[in-house]
């Protein structure tokens, strides 16, 4: 990392209009390259937000996901140099950030396969929903269960379109295969999640009592 | 019609899948805990051990190391794979249930097609049971027990092997869970998880009025949900009540009528702390913090053991900053503890005192923290440490519970803006004023706060929310 994180720089520096916190990706990719000392606060800035709001939408919400933030943020710093476009610096933290969950989520299925059973109980999901619905939370928690159920590259294409609403192109890019795979793949994905979520009776009365319109529209 | 009255509406796959994400994203927002935005401190502290070390998780290996180090690894996995087949088999049968004296439950059995007045396993998940009848009953496979009070409705939401979750729906019910090993259990009432290994304990939701009641007689169990922030702990003898009309949680004894507030300071925080006041709090704090860490110790041994992450190596003999730039914060809390904490406090160098508050919050010993914190401002209060463990307070403060602790933490953040202007957290600090001002008072009043920080931080974590409330205005 170099110079980058030698130094702490005041954050009167980091974030003065005009600095490089008001700069574009671009401008930011740069100075990471450069191993400028402000870069690495300015980018957890920039894209913490994004990172820990992708990680808990694709492993469910209540998850702790600290650590595998870290893990993120480490990557792409170790990675950046080699970013050969500076303009595709959101894409290149989605991408990491989707390989860390594949990563996570193939550990977990390892670990149930270990267990020879399911996975414990609070590790599923126990989900801080928005509301203060125990059937909200429920509804969630048997989502997640399903989702549980779809391998991981499948399952982060599916976060990415749906979750995220990330471009076909932008889901392909992330996840370094060919759009014609994606749709292929996120078609087949949400067919299955809808059948399993269409026998669960709990999801289907929990819809039910959701307003109309609640669902339109995604796809 | 559902238990609520509502009716259900018929409504296509698509749509019930459609609804399911938008519930998802709606439980999964860009708002970030103080935690997880000051993880970037975290993430300096590991770039910067990296770099001196010349070693790390992800630094670049030559092709000829990366190969003998993916060798060692697939070997340690297959080890670890046998191993864990061998000690970390669960049992393959998912546990029964049977309910005992149920009028309701006799009805659901026989619509399940069930023979006798008894119901078991999956036939009987998802039904509704009501305590009408006394005695009520619900006996698990693994011995474990829960009785419903006369104006309690349950449900069983799921089993697995060791555990299962049971939704407590309104009334009042008692638990007593078997304490077989690694047992998982969740009770679930109104927005409020508890999670339990192997204890006995009462729990009541009122529905109409908001309210949770906790009482706890024996082991442990960790509170999750409204004003609980990161979960709260709750040791033998304790009793927990959150009302969440008036956004209230206190903590007391289980023979008290109604416990006494407790929690984070409701005034703004004092520097000269009340003698007999402080003992007593001490006292208290000591007590839930034994009784968090044995939790989360387990617990971060557990993700020790499955996680991919490589155990600590022993480090009692390096200085407490340097072991936690290698994150062995279990080994300096244990060290602490075998010092005494109160020496700790006393006569400990301002690094190791640092330090020790750090770990106390990446180990979320958010009681001992908040200790150290405040001996830090005591003792060396002229020190950049202390100047920061302002700020630390703030974020420790406002994972409290209840409109006071929000105020104590808009007050810490306060105080650390005033004494640090410039500090590395001050971005965050004005953030999080700015959020709990519109919390706790609306859109008018947080919009000089979010003009504020827009001029100061434009690009800021903040500034979309800063935004929002200025339009919303």
């Amino acid at each position: 990392m170099g110079a980058m994180t030698k130094a702490k720089a005041p954050a009167t520096l980091l974030f003065l209009p005009g600095g490089l916190a008001a700069g574009d990706d671009a401008a930011l990719a740069r100075a990471l390259v450069r191993e400028d000392p402000t870069a690495s606060r300015v980018a957890w800035s920039r894209f913490a937000p994004m990172v820990h709001r992708m990680l808990k939408r694709a492993l469910g919400p209540g998850q702790d996901v600290e650590d595998i933030a870290q893990e993120v943020f480490m990557t792409f710093f170790r990675k950046v140099k080699g970013l050969r476009v500076p303009e595709a610096l959101r894409a290149f933290i989605i991408a990491i950030t989707s390989m860390t969950v594949r990563y996570e989520l193939r550990r977990r299925a390892l670990r149930r396969w270990l267990r020879l059973g399911k996975e414990p109980v609070e590790e599923v999901v126990d989900a801080q929903a928005p509301s203060a619905d125990s059937e909200a939370r429920e509804a969630l928690r048997r989502f997640y269960a399903i989702l549980d159920g779809v391998n991981a590259r499948d399952r982060t294409a599916f976060v990415l379109r749906f979750m995220e609403g990330l471009e076909l192109t932008e889901v392909a890019s992330a996840l370094d295969i060919s759009v014609a795979t994606v749709k292929r793949r996120l078609g087949r994905v949400w067919e299955r999640v809808a059948r399993l979520v269409e026998r669960d009776p709990v999801l289907r009365a929990y819809s039910g009592q959701r307003g109309a319109g609640y669902g339109e529209d995604m796809t | 019609v559902t238990s609520n009255g509502r009716a259900n509406e018929r409504r296509s796959p698509d749509q019930v899948l459609g609804g399911l994400i938008q519930l998802a994203q709606e439980a999964a927002t860009d708002q970030m805990s103080v935690r997880e935005q000051t993880g970037v401190d975290r993430l300096e502290r590991t770039l910067a051990r990296e770099q001196i070390l010349g070693r790390g998780w992800f630094a670049p290996r030559s092709r000829r190391s990366r190969a003998t180090f993916t060798l060692t690894l697939a070997a340690a996995g297959a080890a670890a794979a046998v191993l864990a087949l061998a000690l970390n088999r669960e049992p393959d049968e998912t546990l029964t249930f049977e309910v005992l004296n149920s009028q309701s439950g006799r009805d659901a059995a026989r619509a399940a097609g069930a023979a006798g007045a008894a119901r078991k396993g999956a036939q009987g998940l998802d039904r509704d049971i009501d305590g009408a009848t006394p005695g009520t009953k619900l006996r698990f496979s693994d011995g474990s027990e829960v009785a419903l009070e006369k104006d309690a409705s349950a449900r069983v939401a799921s089993l697995e092997a060791r555990g299962g979750r049971v939704l407590l729906q309104r009334g009042s019910l008692r638990a007593r869970i078997n304490p077989v090993t690694r047992a998982r259990w969740t009770i679930v009432a109104g927005p409020y998880s508890v999670h339990v290994t192997g204890t006995e304990f009462s729990v009541r939701w009122s529905e109409s009025d908001q309210v949770f009641d906790l009482g706890l007689h024996k082991g442990s169990v960790v509170v999750e949900g409204p004003l609980a922030g990161e979960g709260i702990v709750v040791s033998p003898g304790r009793r927990l009540v959150a009302r969440l009309k008036e956004a209230r949680l206190v903590l007391g004894r289980v023979d008290e009528a109604e416990p006494v507030a407790a929690g984070e300071p409701s005034k703004p925080p004092s520097e000269e702390p009340q003698e007999q006041a402080e003992t007593q709090a001490e006292a208290e704090e000591r007590a839930a913090a034994v009784a968090s860490r044995n939790v989360s110790r387990a617990e971060a041994r557990a993700r020790r053991a499955g996680g991919n992450r490589p155990a600590t190596p022993a480090l009692s003999d390096t200085s407490w900053a340097q072991r936690l730039e290698q994150g062995d914060v279990w080994g300096i809390l244990d060290d602490a503890d075998r010092r005494g904490i109160a020496r700790v406090m006393a006569s400990a160098p301002r690094a190791e005192l640092a330090a020790l508050a750090h770990a106390a919050r990446y180990g979320r010993q958010n009681h001992l923290a908040r200790r150290a914190l405040r001996v830090m401002r005591e003792r060396f209060p002229q020190s950049r440490d202390a100047r920061e463990a302002t700020f630390f307070l703030g974020g420790l403060a406002e994972a409290g519970a209840g409109r006071e602790a929000q105020e104590s933490a808009r007050d810490w953040y306060d105080r650390y803006l005033a004494e640090s202007p410039s500090g590395s957290f001050a971005p965050v600090a004005l953030g999080r004023k700015m959020v709990i001002v519109h919390k706790l008072r609306g859109s008018e009043a947080a919009a000089p706060v979010a003009a504020e920080y827009l001029r100061r931080y434009p690009d800021g974590t903040h500034a979309r929310a800063a935004r929002k409330i200025l339009e919303s205005r």
